[in-house]
């Protein structure tokens, strides 16, 4: 008797297990349409959501051969009814889980995205450690790069520019209101560019070009590990913070920087090393954040940038420390 | 069958018994001093030495001046006549019929009617040689042979001690086969000998040809995979676990001595490991562990990969299995399953046919059919890897070696239902039933959750010699 009930419950059991766990969904690696990356864009006049999916073809894959990929795209009213549609241009089942990056494109920058991050991140089978990056081409312009395996190159790229910070789940779960989105440009040649565009609060405010995210984050949050070029130097900027005093009189920005040297360009002499790269850094960083504040005060978007109440002109004041690196050292012993 | 005190009439019966047995010589003798004290000398040709034979019985008989003389001539003849350093009266038939087969010559003297054994025994064995199953890269060379007095004599020569105990059976109704068992006194705990003493006397059955029939008898958990009695060739492992308050049984016929009780931990230990530097032998030791969970479960996890769960895989090697399979016809699971098959075929295949020939097939089977079903694209290369490697894993426990085939395909199917949670499952399952054998009233995991300070020093690595505990504390009470 007591065998039946053994062999019942686990009879049972494994049923429970089944019914569960799921031969159900048992897929095939082989029979998956593995995405490497996402586009997606919204139009506000068509109200339409448009994705678009670039899928790996492992036919004629090999060990040292790149991953030749394909676009395919659908759109729908919904973002469920366009990954819907997506599914049914493609033979095999779309498997998400190995897409690297979602690609928001410009339809985005009149329209929240916060709706679309909430959705995927709680979509079933997307990785929450995507990343998130903004891109002004349409959609058009974005499948008819001939170029192969292109989400892998710009995840790759980001990697390198450590962009970890626009990973799905980070943005989510961050405490900040503003996020920094990389912006890919896509050139004439299908060459890239990534440059930062900031949302504040959800909402698409500015992208920034040339260094104008440092100084952006210098004056907002303090920065950390950054690497800076003037005219004769490489400086690696270890950490950076400011502080901002606003007086009747004047409004006055200070950062204090803490750098060192990692390079020279052109014949310096070692004792004038440190005075030459602190001139140097200070002047550059001072001219480019008032012409970034000019930039900021000529598009009208100061108040989205800088505290509103601030109502003079800002003064910057930079302290910059140069401390003594191992390239000094080596330089000051030969 | 009782022995009569007529020559003639034992000498027919004996005729009778062994009319259809042409190895049976009947040597008909005669006192030269008086022709009227007969006798008749039985023996197996072939265990017995003719030479022996002529110079224990027939001259010392046949040439006899004094035997004649004698009021108790059988006595005179025991202790007087007849040359051997062993004779017995014997009394009981199949006491009788025994001795016969066991090399003694069987003498039938007029007017008695119990027989005098005589040993003059020829062992024809191989001599001793080292076993080719358990070879050791350093150490003693020696291992068992057929015969259990060969057998018992090198147990002996490794364990000078008068505490060393060797009690005979014979087991098998027909087959009557000596069998001893071994264990030193005061080291082995009572409740075991007696316990395997008892298991032993109640084996009932017409013939033990092996120790393996033994080990059968006496197994825990008869429909287990895992063995619970350890089996070895080698003379030095068996003296090391008597040591360690175990019990060898010894069989007449087979080289193989299974010492009981038989631990899991045992598997993973060899007596390699004690004959290098400790830290070889502990990674050698982890890397039987190590082999034992890829040998299992690697096949298991390729396919709930392959087939469940993608995520778990990096992005390269998602791309170079997704690639590889493109064209494969079969299913992740089958294509295992075939393979592992096929395997499992080669192997059996290589062992059963002669070493020369063996290493071409295995070659020719490693080529042809790895690389043409590649090339077909009849399976996939990283199951090919799979494969190879699970197997490769299995050839460094050879002792559980069937246990594992059998448990890697049930991991398989429970891993191609459900996945992951099927190897996990699989391996809950492994693990409850390991826990549930008990042998000699010793838990089969006893070892591997060691309870006393320092008892893991032998069981995941191999610790100094000086840390080591030769004697086991769940074996043994006594000292």
């Amino acid at each position: 008797m007591k065998r039946i009930f053994n062999i019942f419950a686990l009879c049972l059991f494994s049923a429970w297990c089944l019914l569960l766990c799921g031969c159900s969904v048992q897929k095939e690696i082989g029979n998956q349409a593995v995405i490497t990356g996402l586009y997606l864009d919204y139009s506000l006049p068509a109200q339409q959501f448009e994705i678009a999916a670039e899928i790996a073809d492992f036919k004629g894959y090999e060990k040292n051969s790149s991953l030749s990929t394909k676009w395919v795209s659908a759109g729908g009213q919904t973002l469920s009814e366009a990954l819907f549609r997506l599914q049914k241009n493609v033979p095999q089942t779309i498997y998400f889980s190995h897409a690297k990056i979602l690609i928001l494109g410009p339809g985005f920058q009149a329209v929240s995205p916060q709706h679309t991050i909430s959705f995927f991140l709680n979509y079933n089978g997307i990785n929450s450690d995507i990343l998130l990056c903004t891109s002004n081409a349409n959609k058009e312009e974005l499948t008819s790069i001939k170029k192969q395996n292109f989400s892998t190159e710009i995840y790759d790229a980001l990697q390198l520019g450590n962009r970890k910070s626009s990973q799905l789940y980070r943005l989510f779960n961050s405490q900040k209101n503003f996020w920094l989105l990389p912006e890919i440009s896509i050139l004439e040649n299908e060459a890239c560019k990534i440059s930062t565009s900031v949302f504040i609060n959800g909402i698409y405010a500015k992208t920034l070009q040339n260094r104008q995210e440092l100084i952006y984050l210098l004056s907002t949050q303090g920065i950390q590990n950054q690497h800076y070029s003037t005219e004769n130097f490489d400086l690696f900027i270890k950490e950076g913070k400011s502080a901002v005093q606003d007086d009747q009189n004047r409004l006055l920005i200070t950062c204090r920087l803490m750098a060192e040297i990692s390079d020279t360009h052109g014949i310096i002499h070692a004792e004038q090393l440190t005075r030459e790269a602190e001139n140097q850094l200070k002047q550059k960083l001072t001219a480019q954040a008032v012409s970034f504040y000019n930039e900021l005060k000529e598009d009208g978007k100061l108040k989205l940038f800088f505290n509103e109440t601030y109502s003079q002109e800002p003064e910057f004041q930079f302290d910059i420390t140069i401390m003594k690196s191992q390239f000094q050292k080596e330089e000051s012993d030969s | 069958m009782k022995f009569s005190s007529n020559l003639q009439e034992n000498f027919d019966n004996f005729q009778n018994i062994f009319r259809d047995n042409c190895m049976i010589v009947f040597r008909y003798l005669e006192n030269a001093y008086d022709t009227q004290l007969k006798a008749v000398a039985v023996f197996a040709d072939g265990l017995v030495g003719a030479s022996l034979v002529n110079d224990y019985v027939v001259k010392p008989f046949v040439a006899n001046a004094q035997i004649y003389k004698q009021e108790d001539k059988l006595m005179f003849a025991k202790n007087s006549v007849l040359q051997s350093n062993d004779i017995v009266i014997v009394t009981d038939y199949d006491d009788c019929i025994k001795r016969l087969f066991s090399g003694d010559v069987i003498f039938f003297l007029e007017g008695y009617d119990s027989p005098l054994a005589v040993n003059a025994r020829f062992p024809a064995t191989r001599s001793i040689s080292e076993p080719e199953n358990e070879k050791a890269l350093k150490g003693p060379r020696e291992g068992f042979c057929e015969l259990i007095l060969f057998n018992t004599a090198l147990l002996m020569r490794r364990l000078k001690n008068d505490h060393l105990k060797l009690e005979s059976f014979t087991l098998g109704n027909r087959t009557r086969t000596p069998v001893v068992m071994a264990y030193i006194e005061g080291v082995c705990h009572p409740d075991l000998v007696k316990q395997i003493r008892t298991q032993l006397k109640k084996i009932n059955t017409d013939s033990i040809t092996d120790t393996n029939q033994i080990a059968e008898l006496l197994k825990a958990k008869p429909y287990s995979p895992f063995k619970t009695t350890g089996s070895t060739e080698r003379p030095d492992v068996v003296a090391n676990k008597l040591l360690e308050g175990r019990i060898a049984i010894i069989a007449d016929g087979t080289p193989q001595v299974i010492t009981v009780p038989f631990l899991f931990n045992e598997y993973f230990q060899s007596t390699d490991d004690y004959s290098i530097n400790f830290y070889f032998g502990t990674v050698s030791r982890l890397l039987r562990y190590l082999s034992f969970l890829i040998s299992l479960f690697l096949p298991a996890l390729y396919v709930a990969c392959v087939k469940f769960q993608h995520e778990i895989l990096p992005e390269k090697l998602l791309y170079s299995i997704s690639a590889s399979r493109v064209s494969v016809p079969l299913s992740a699971t089958m294509e295992l399953v075939v393979f592992l098959l096929f395997f499992e075929i080669i192997r059996e295949a290589s062992t059963r046919t002669p070493s020369v020939i063996g290493q071409t097939l295995s070659i020719a089977g490693a080529l042809i059919l790895g690389q043409t079903a590649v090339e077909a694209n009849f399976i996939s290369v990283p199951a090919i890897i799979i494969v190879a490697i699970s197997g490769l894993c299995s050839n460094v426990l050879p002792q559980m070696k069937g246990a594992m085939i059998l448990l890697r395909f049930g991991i398989l199917w429970l891993s191609s239902l459900i996945g992951i949670y099927g190897v996990i499952l699989g391996g809950a399952a492994v693990i409850i039933h390991l826990a549930d054998i008990t042998v000699s009233q010793t838990s089969y995991l006893n070892e591997m959750l060691p309870s006393t300070k320092g008892a893991w020093m032998d069981i995941y690595i191999r610790g100094p010699y000086q840390f080591l505990k030769q004697k086991k504390d769940y074996l043994s009470k006594e000292n």
